[in-house]
């Protein structure tokens, strides 16, 4: 390599002028492009400040509350409280994520989730069954309907919107059926142990969150297996020319999405004790909202992981202050609707400039 | 007023349409329309002007730009600043816009005709242009019936207005995609564009849509004819311009003066050979040779057969087989359509084969099953005609590209070596000569789609060189590149050929095949027709390309099965 002359070798008129032909329109109009990558040298991937953007807004967001709420937000508890109750919607949205990222869409996650939080407590509660075992045969009916998702979009080739908006309402039936219309609780404290623990002032399951998303993220981002997800995520003909299993991949991404799903309902059941089936509809918008929101930090216009994950917390702390400041109860709906449409708006601008 | 076709012989100096008699001025005229995408010019200042009554053809090969030129005037794109459209006298504003085009007369029949099967033939026809009863808004049926009655009527088509599209013949659809076009003009005046309207359709259709199209010249519309066929622009084009790498190659002729080899020739774009001093003739004079090499697994050994195909059939192919050898450079040509240009992807299992077998070294292939990964194993890989759709991730890094077929096999399931992909990417980069903004060192960190068209069939070539393959199928490698990459694409490919791989080039640039090639096949209707060996002159293979093929004996019973099938088949759906 350090043999290798620096400069081209050989410069030929041609290709030359090429080059300076190519160069010169682009740096002719750096205003155009410098809001958004702040004149970041990198030319692939926008640079440092629209990458991390997303960690200003949320401490702008918590600077406006403590400012307005001091005496309320200023609070471990609210730290606490922001950090402490988000683990199954890192899960979730993790499996949504999971479809997203090569090019598939699973509406059913929010329903998966709601069905194995029925299942842990009406099999614990009305059956006496173990909860470890309750909480294996929760997770694997959401692995089955993932599998099922993926079976009908893959290889039956149906729409996957009309299949997974079909289970969504298939299984959140279901779960109502099994609670019987109404709030199954009773789990031990035991069984609460496993995801509410505290370590360093948080419990457990923020931990599993964090652990899974940095999982996932280094699956993208260091194995080969996230190299294909990338090529089929970004054109499926050239994954599937170079011989990667694309299909595969994608049934994949749908039992993944019923996993995560399903991890993150035995979590939350765990850490509640007990689970209300039609709280399921909220976590819809939430999951799609943290998902997009993550699109646009760390690597912008790209789903990924680590992005989702600090759109959880940030959905988490505008709730929770605005819930301080006293508007309660429909609050939720109106954040989680507007901020998917800013956040989708940004991410089709940052694509739009890196196009 | 007389078509103008009739009155072709008097006039000698086509650079000056201004001074054509019967008509006082150009129906159309395009000046100076250039169209840059990225680093590429796909679009050069092209101009020309089309007379009322006019046929004007306007030929080139693939990647010469005549689609961006449909594309900039139909306003999918904005032309590059400084173009002007004038249409009857009118400039148009560009980006072109929908209704100042057919308030201009000017209506476009797209490749795929563009009609809507579940409607009828009526709906198909007035789109856009209903009119709705004063009162109750409601669409007179019956009316609009007798409307499209009647311009099928001046077509010589007794069509029912009320037939359903979807179960029309081929020649009735393109017969309702002219009407369409017909029904948007004024009677003696607009422009209809044919955007290679005549590609998949049988023989007996196109006849039939010749035939509309000089109706419609007769009657004084003028006709812009988008084609690669060179037997169409001498039946049915009055004056002829030619597209070569998005400049015009000949602006204006008059086809009266021009024979079909001369034609041949101007699409080839060599008889002045200015545009291709980049290139000579056969491998002599060789290209540049890179100085390492990517590719080979063990040595030269020449000469003995790598591959052999047999019964091939597709779409359009008909029981083709031929053998390559190690070392040789295999061309396959042929007019779109023919057969030739869907060689590529059965060859290398990428799509499924009616039927075929390739035996390699490593076994025997039925190409007619899912045949991709055992086609990948036994190292035949595809270089394909769209790179930028099925090459490449144009959003992912030149690094992923290169790494994409290997990654796996040179990696620890947990973690990619980035060691052995920034050897990979050096490599590729010192050798294939990829330049990106930066300088070498930066290549592998682009996003693909930051690189001029050349760099990027070059990344893709080292894709699949670097994979060691024993059989490359290139389609179309010269596609969209400059002058200067497109002879480093064919130093590359002798220089593979030299490793000892064995080489099917699918290709209609007839120079890049004299250039390269130890064979050179024809495909015509699905079937070989020529095998041209030893180095051989564009000239000779651009004879064979358009040739038709001696007609097979009625006696024949298989040909002329082989033929109806074909008919068949080529029907777009």
């Amino acid at each position: 390599m350090t043999e290798q002359p620096t400069t081209i070798p050989a410069p030929d008129p041609v290709a030359a002028s090429r080059r300076l032909m190519a160069v010169s329109p682009r740096s002719g109009r750096p205003g155009r492009r410098a809001w958004l990558t702040c004149g970041g040298s990198a030319r692939y991937g926008p640079g440092f400040v629209s990458r991390w953007a997303i960690l200003g807004v949320w401490a702008a967001m918590a600077g406006v509350y403590a400012a307005v709420e001091p005496h309320q937000f200023l609070q471990v508890g609210t730290v606490q409280t922001i950090f402490g109750s988000q683990e199954a919607l890192v899960f979730i949205s993790l499996g949504l994520l999971a479809t997203l990222i090569v090019n598939e869409f699973d509406l059913s996650f929010a329903s998966m989730q709601g069905l194995a939080a029925t299942l842990v407590p009406v099999l614990v509660v009305e059956h006496g069954w173990n909860p470890i075992a309750a909480s294996a045969v929760a997770i694997l009916a959401t692995l089955t309907a993932g599998a099922v998702n993926g079976f009908l979009v893959v290889k039956a080739g149906v729409d996957r919107i009309v299949v997974t908006l079909g289970m969504a309402n298939v299984l959140l039936g279901l779960a109502l059926a099994l609670a019987n219309l109404s709030t199954v609780s009773g789990l031990s404290p035991g069984f609460a142990r496993l995801a509410n623990q505290e370590i360093l002032g948080l419990p457990v399951s923020f931990y599993y969150g964090l652990a899974a998303t940095l999982g996932f993220a280094y699956v993208l981002r260091f194995t080969p297996l996230g190299r294909h997800i990338a090529f089929v995520g970004a054109n499926r003909e050239v994954a599937r020319l170079a011989g990667v299993r694309v299909d595969r991949i994608r049934f994949g991404s749908y039992v993944v999405s019923g996993l995560f799903s399903g991890i993150g309902g035995v979590l939350l059941v765990a850490s509640v004790g007990g689970y209300d089936p039609t709280s399921s509809v909220i976590y819809l918008p939430a999951g799609i909202t943290a998902v997009f929101l993550g699109m646009a930090a760390v690597r912008p216009g790209q789903f990924n992981p680590i992005g989702m994950f600090i759109g959880v917390y940030l959905l988490a702390t505008g709730v929770l202050g605005l819930q301080l400041l006293g508007y309660t109860g429909w609050v939720e709906d109106v954040f989680y609707g507007a901020v998917l449409i800013v956040a989708v708006t940004v991410s089709a601008l940052l694509r739009r400039r890196t196009a | 007023m007389l078509p103008f076709s009739a009155r072709r012989h008097r006039y000698g100096a086509p650079d000056r349409p201004e001074t054509w008699p019967g008509a006082t001025r150009p129906r159309l005229t395009v000046t100076g329309m250039s169209k840059t995408f990225g680093q590429s010019r796909v679009l050069d200042q092209v101009s020309l002007s089309i007379m009322p009554g006019e046929v004007h053809a306007l030929i080139g090969h693939n990647g010469s730009g005549k689609s961006t030129f449909v594309k900039v005037l139909a306003g999918f794109h904005a032309p590059d600043p400084g173009c002007a459209v004038i249409v009857d006298g009118e400039r148009l504003r560009m980006p072109a816009r929908a209704a100042e085009l057919s308030a201009g007369s000017i209506t476009f029949v797209h490749q795929d005709l563009g009609l809507v099967d579940g409607l009828s033939v009526t709906e198909n026809c007035l789109v856009g242009r209903f009119t709705a009863e004063r009162f109750t808004r409601r669409i007179d049926w019956a009316a609009e019936h007798e409307l499209v009655r009647a311009i099928l009527a001046g077509l010589d088509s007794d069509l029912d207005p009320r037939a359903l599209v979807g179960g029309l013949s081929a020649a009735d659809r393109t017969t309702v995609a002219i009407a369409r076009a017909v029904a948007g003009r004024r009677h003696g005046s607009g422009l209809i564009v044919l955007d290679e309207a005549t590609r998949a359709l049988p023989r007996p259709a196109q006849e039939h849509l010749y035939g509309l199209i000089e109706g419609v010249a007769a009657s004084g519309g003028s006709v812009l004819l988008i084609t690669h066929r060179v037997g169409e622009v001498r039946r049915l084009a009055d004056r002829v311009s030619v597209l070569r790498d998005g400049k015009l190659a000949a602006s204006c002729l008059a086809t009266s003066a021009l024979d079909e080899a001369g034609l041949g020739q101007l699409l080839a774009g060599r008889r002045d050979g200015a545009a291709s001093s980049a290139l000579s003739p056969p491998h002599t004079a060789a290209p540049p040779e890179p100085a390492v090499t990517v590719t080979v697994a063990g040595g030269s050994g020449a000469g003995e057969t790598c591959a052999r195909v047999e019964g091939l059939s597709g779409v359009a192919l008909d029981g083709v087989g031929f053998e390559v050898r190690r070392g040789e450079v295999l061309g396959v040509t042929g007019l779109i359509g023919s057969g030739a240009d869907e060689l590529p992807a059965l060859l290398s299992g990428a799509h499924r084969a009616a039927a075929g077998l390739l035996t390699v070294p490593a076994g025997t292939i039925d190409l007619s099953r899912r045949a991709l990964h055992r086609c990948l194993d036994a190292g035949v890989v595809l270089v394909p005609e769209r790179r930028d759709s099925d090459g490449l991730a144009l959003k992912l890094s030149v690094r992923e590209n290169l790494a994409l077929p290997l990654v796996r096999r040179h990696s620890r399931p947990w973690k990619v070596r980035g060691g052995w992909e920034d050897e990979l990417v050096r490599r590729c980069t010192g050798e294939l000569d990829i330049r990106a903004p930066g300088g070498p060192d930066r290549v592998g960190q682009h996003q693909v789609d930051q690189l001029s068209g050349g760099n990027r069939q070059k990344v893709l070539f080292g894709k699949w060189l670097a994979t060691g393959p024993r059989l490359l199928v290139l389609h179309e490698p010269t596609q969209g590149v400059d002058i200067g990459a497109r002879a480093q694409l064919l130093g590359l490919i002798r220089h593979a050929a030299a490793g000892g791989v064995a080489i099917v080039m699918a290709s209609i640039e007839a120079e890049d095949l004299a250039a390269v090639c130890d064979r050179v096949l024809v495909v015509h209707r699905g079937r070989i027709t020529a095998e041209l060996a030893g180095p051989c002159t564009a000239e000779e293979i651009i004879r064979h390309t358009y040739a038709e093929p001696v007609r097979q004996e009625p006696g024949a019973a298989d040909g002329s099965v082989a033929s109806h099938k074909n008919e068949q088949t080529e029907v777009p759906r």
